[in-house]
């Protein structure tokens, strides 16, 4: 397409014409820069779980409840009975599995074999650890290494560990096939080793025990009726558009089990999830056991800015070569006098874009190797760059985009000279159409830039807002011990006890979590009736708890040392519950029994104020708190002046690991802070945050440019209507008041047209949000004077310049 | 070599109409050098462009080596145009990228011309504008005598049939505008007809024959014997 010649010239023309080249070259190079980087991320996003077998017909059933308390929500976990009884009596279904987390597994201990004894060697944290049904292997496609996949996970007490889980365990692979783990008090036998999952997917598996070990434990009795939902269960279809047929069919197994269990038609409704879905479209899922998940919103609104930011790099691009289409009329018209059809003109300047596309994306990759590391730590991701394979089909793709979109006008717009005019002069100013559509290009540049800005500031406002916002309940200076010990109730006074004995301590409490709240949710009645029925969240504390995380409790009392029944029926409500019960006067009333004895009958004693024992994602929804030492798993530790007193706080924290090794000697001391799990809950929004104002910032760089070089190039031609002006009185003054004008009518209008879209994305940003950030209109009429100041300094010294003119000078310039 | 027949160029703006030609009919035969003359605006370029053929007439024939061109199309034109017209500008119009060497090889790449083949005919040429010591310089690093050179064996390069010329010497010295004069006439020696406009009455001398154009008509046609 491109003659050598034509390429030595296209070279030698670069480098003589630095400001013209550095400004393309850095525009397009942060274009490509931005789009590699988001490419290969969201690629990333959309490569979960298509590495597992069969993916495209492989479901996950989701509830659809409507209950009393919380309204309408969507759960991903599912009754134990469901997978039999759906691969039973449906044709569609070919295959079914339940997996689970090892929800008692807290330990796992490696042993040493002796000639007639097992003894403990090392202890490890159990991390992510699931009971699988015995066709796991086959279902999603793992692969085993070692071991009998048909088998492997048939027997009871069998456990498959991965290449990494090995190597951590035993820092060692090989020889692992018969080796005992002490686990949640039985002890299993390891029957395969498999291979580490390639590709990405929601599953974060490290070892999968056999479901069949549970099979006969008292503690998941649940797991055999239809009334509870704990497990996840996933489909393989016959084929995906067997969806709606299976879904019906599951609907009505249901409505026929549950009839028969306990008389009433359930207000649950099933659909199925594909699993090509889960990754990224679980927002609205609110139990699941996922082990980890993207966001969907997130993913396409990068990948729009991406886009957004490389059509910029092109408009500079596109704007550049309109505007020196009058210094290279001439070349054109001599080419064409000599020959030169309208086609090898194109062509020749198509090329010239395709060059500057190719340098620019080499310069974006070099870029790209730069930043990949930051950009990982922000997103928490593990991408890699010339090892993607990815890379280079999204490089070839981009050049071909970016090269037509940026040269393929221009080249079209001058390829059409007529020789005549262009020889002669007459008419070489550039054509109203070409002016037109710069005006709109930078219009829409800082259409663009405005968003960007505006983005950045929501995103920002509701990040600041979400963090401080007063959850009501005080997290200052809390610390969790997890030690999800067998029967807490034994040593819990003691261990209280000693932690106090350090005065950096200011108090202690057993709780379920560091929130109080057991994770779980599940109904209670006031009577036998449906109606009376309420969905809330389990929350297990002691006594402690609401005085240290500063609750105050609003009716009644809190849980008391002096009231023995407390631990057996007293509960507490939060306002939610008493709101959602309708009661006026919530003290003293009862519920229906939780266990079996009916004669036990909870009595409410307290309300407390609410407060958010998730983040502002979810809304607060109706608890109940139990005073049950048994039933927590958690020491949460108050340490006096946090911050005020950092010796005094290290101490503390040393006190506290002597203490936890006086109770735990072989369990990891690992607590977590309060404020680093507060942080966690605004990951997300905090990368989002950091991204989009790294996204502005390239949006920002690129426009200016643009508009500098565009406005560079359209006062030299006007400088002679500039002398014009002068000669005739004009002053300095009015001359910039006239060359600024036209510029800040361009960005005026841009972010004009902007408004409202970015209104409407920065809606689809705060969606995920139960409490919302006030977003208000001056922060757009902010971003769109930030993105003028911007705009107007960016071009400042060469309207400056141009107006100072020396009048006599512009006159001789043509 | 060249003939027109009532060839009239009428340029439409919103508002205004001007007859740049009116009637115009001339005949050049193969070998010829004519000169063209008259006062700005009397329509010496349009006429050169559509003898040239880079622009069409609003009505009249032309007829280039036998065929009827003023219906072409600008593809048909361009073909025609490469084939057989060189052209000498008066601010020589050279590209400020190429250098001397490629400025005269561009006519021979739009012909599809082999490598080896250009180079051969380009050095050829330069030696025969005796500018070929400056083949690697760029045009802004020359005199303007040596530009004109380059752009006169940038003409000739592809041996056209005729050479247009639009006031070769408008922006030279007397000097070097003699010199430029001197080697269109060995061209028009050696058979190349030559069509030129030219306000110099010296320049004209060099033809045989000089046209006075005046508001679009052809006032008058003298054949001078050559002034030697």
């Amino acid at each position: 397409m491109i003659q050598p010649t034509e390429f030595r010239v296209l070279i030698r023309r670069l480098i003589s014409q630095k400001s013209y080249t550095i400004i393309n070259l850095i525009g397009l190079t942060v274009g490509f820069t931005a789009v590699i980087l988001i490419g290969l991320y969201v690629i990333d996003q959309l490569s979960f779980d298509k590495d597992l077998a069969d993916h495209e017909r492989v479901f996950r059933p989701v509830q659809i409840q409507n209950e009393p308390g919380v309204g309408e929500q969507h759960v991903a976990v599912t009754m134990g009975p469901l997978a039999a009884s759906v691969k039973a009596e449906l044709a569609q279904v070919t295959d079914v599995i339940r997996i689970m987390p090892c929800w008692y597994f807290n330990l796992i201990s490696t042993t040493d074999q002796g000639s007639d004894s097992v003894s403990v060697a090392k202890q490890f944290s159990a991390r992510n650890y699931w009971y699988a049904d015995s066709n796991a292997f086959s279902f999603f496609g793992f692969e085993l290494l070692e071991g009998n996949p048909v088998t492997a996970l048939r027997h009871p007490f069998s456990i498959v560990v991965t290449e990494k889980e090995a190597m951590r365990l035993f820092n060692s692979t090989s020889n692992l096939l018969g080796k005992t783990l002490l686990i949640d008090g039985g002890s299993y036998a390891i029957t395969g080793l498999m291979k580490d999952m390639e590709g990405k997917s929601h599953l974060k598996i490290d070892a999968l025990a056999s479901f069949s070990s549970i099979d006969n434990d008292q503690r998941f009795e649940y797991l055999k009726h239809w009334g509870n939902n704990s497990l996840g269960t996933y489909l393989k279809l016959t084929s995906p558009d067997q969806q709606a047929a299976v879904e019906e069919g599951m609907n009505e197994a249901l409505r026929k089990r549950t009839l028969k269990e306990d008389g009433k038609e359930p207000d649950i409704r099933f659909y199925l999830q594909p699993l090509d879905d889960i990754y990224l479209d679980s927002g609205h899922i609110k139990f699941q056991i996922t082990s980890r998940n993207g966001n969907s919103t997130t993913v396409y609104l990068f990948l729009i800015v991406g886009v957004l930011v490389l059509i910029t790099a092109c408009v500079n691009f596109i704007n550049m070569s309109l505007a020196r289409a009058v210094k290279r009329s001439r070349e054109v018209g001599v080419r064409k006098v000599l020959g030169a059809t309208s086609y090898d003109l194109f062509s020749q300047l198509l090329g010239e874009a395709i060059l500057f596309s190719v340098i620019s994306a080499g310069l974006a990759v070099m870029m790209v190797e730069l930043l990949m590391p930051t950009f990982n730590s922000i997103m928490n991701l593990q991408l890699g760059l010339f090892d993607n394979p990815w890379l280079f089909p999204l490089l070839a793709g981009v050049i071909v985009l970016v090269s037509i979109i940026s040269g393929g006008y221009p080249a079209f717009y001058l390829s059409r000279y007529e020789p005549v005019t262009v020889l002669k002069g007459v008419g070489s100013h550039r054509g109203k159409s070409a002016s037109y559509l710069s005006r709109t290009l930078v219009a829409f540049q800082y259409a663009v830039t405005t968003g960007m800005v505006f983005m950045v500031i929501v995103a920002w406002t509701q990040y600041k807002f979400a963090v401080k916002k007063d959850l009501g309940i005080n997290y200052n200076g809390i610390v969790a011990l997890h030690h999800r010990a067998p029967h807490p109730q034994r040593f819990i006074p003691q261990m209280k006890a000693r932690l106090l004995q350090h005065p950096g301590i200011e108090s202690v409490s057993a709780a379920a979590d560091i929130n109080g709240a057991a994770g779980s949710q599940g109904p209670v009645s006031i009577d036998d009736t449906a109606k009376s029925r309420l969905m809330v969240r389990y929350c297990f504390i002691d006594e402690d708890f609401f005085p240290m995380m500063g609750i105050p409790v609003v009716e009644g009392r809190n849980f008391s040392r002096e009231y023995s029944t407390d631990s057996s029926q007293s509960i507490i409500l939060n306002q939610a519950a008493v709101d959602a019960l309708g009661w006026k006067n919530p003290i003293g009333k009862r519920f229906k029994s939780f266990t079996e004895d009916s004669t036990l009958r909870p009595v409410v004693v307290g309300v407390i104020r609410d407060y958010n024992y998730y983040s502002i994602h979810w809304k607060i929804e109706p608890a109940i708190f139990l005073l049950r030492l048994e039933e927590t798993g958690t020491l949460v530790v108050k340490l006096r002046n946090p911050e005020q007193d950092s010796s005094l706080n290290s101490s503390a924290m040393q006190h506290i690991e002597t203490v936890w090794n006086e109770f735990f000697p072989t369990a990891p001391f690992d607590p977590e802070f309060a404020n680093q799990r507060i942080k966690r809950w605004y990951a997300n929004e905090n990368r989002t945050m950091q991204l989009f104002l790294f996204f502005a910032i390239l949006s920002v760089i690129v426009s200016c440019l643009g508009l500098y070089g565009l406005s560079s190039l359209m006062m030299e031609q006007r400088i002679r209507e500039i002398g014009i002006r002068r000669v005739l009185g004009g002053s300095y003054e009015s001359i910039s008041r006239l060359l600024l004008a036209q510029y800040v009518k361009l960005v005026l209008a841009g972010g004009i047209v902007a408004a409202p879209i970015a209104w409407f994305l920065a809606g689809n940003l705060l969606n995920g949000f139960a409490y919302r950030a006030a977003v208000s209109p001056f922060m757009l009429i902010g971003a769109l004077l930030l993105t003028i100041i911007i705009a107007m300094t960016t071009i400042w010294h060469r309207v400056y310049a141009t107006s100072r003119t020396n009048p006599v000078d512009a006159l001789k310039y043509e | 070599m060249i003939r027109t027949t009532n060839l009239s160029k009428v340029f439409r703006t919103d508002e205004v109409e001007t007859t740049a030609l009116n009637q115009v009919t001339l005949e050049v035969k193969p070998g010829e050098f004519v000169a063209i003359m008259g006062p700005s605006g009397c329509g010496k370029s349009t006429l050169l462009n559509i003898l040239g053929l880079l622009d069409n007439p609003t009505s009249g024939e032309y007829f280039f080596t036998g065929h009827e061109v003023s219906k072409f199309s600008e593809k048909q034109r361009a073909r025609l145009r490469k084939e057989n017209i060189g052209f000498v500008f008066q601010n020589f119009n050279l590209i400020d990228e190429l250098n001397v060497f490629e400025n005269v090889e561009l006519p021979l790449i739009y012909l599809g011309m082999s490598a080896s083949e250009r180079k051969k005919r380009v050095e050829e040429v330069l030696e025969q504008m005796n500018i070929i010591h400056r083949k690697k310089h760029f045009p802004l690093q020359l005199s303007g005598g040596q530009q004109q050179r380059v752009a006169v064996a940038r003409a000739v390069v592809a041996r056209p049939k005729m050479i247009l010329a639009d006031e070769p010497t408008g922006n030279l010295d007397s000097a070097h505008g003699e010199e430029v004069m001197n080697l269109l006439d060995g061209l028009n020696q050696k058979g190349t007809t030559i069509i030129m406009v030219t306000h110099s009455q010296r320049d004209a001398e060099f033809a045989q024959r000089v046209v006075r154009l005046f508001d679009g008509q052809i006032i008058n046609e003298n054949i001078r014997e050559r002034v030697m």
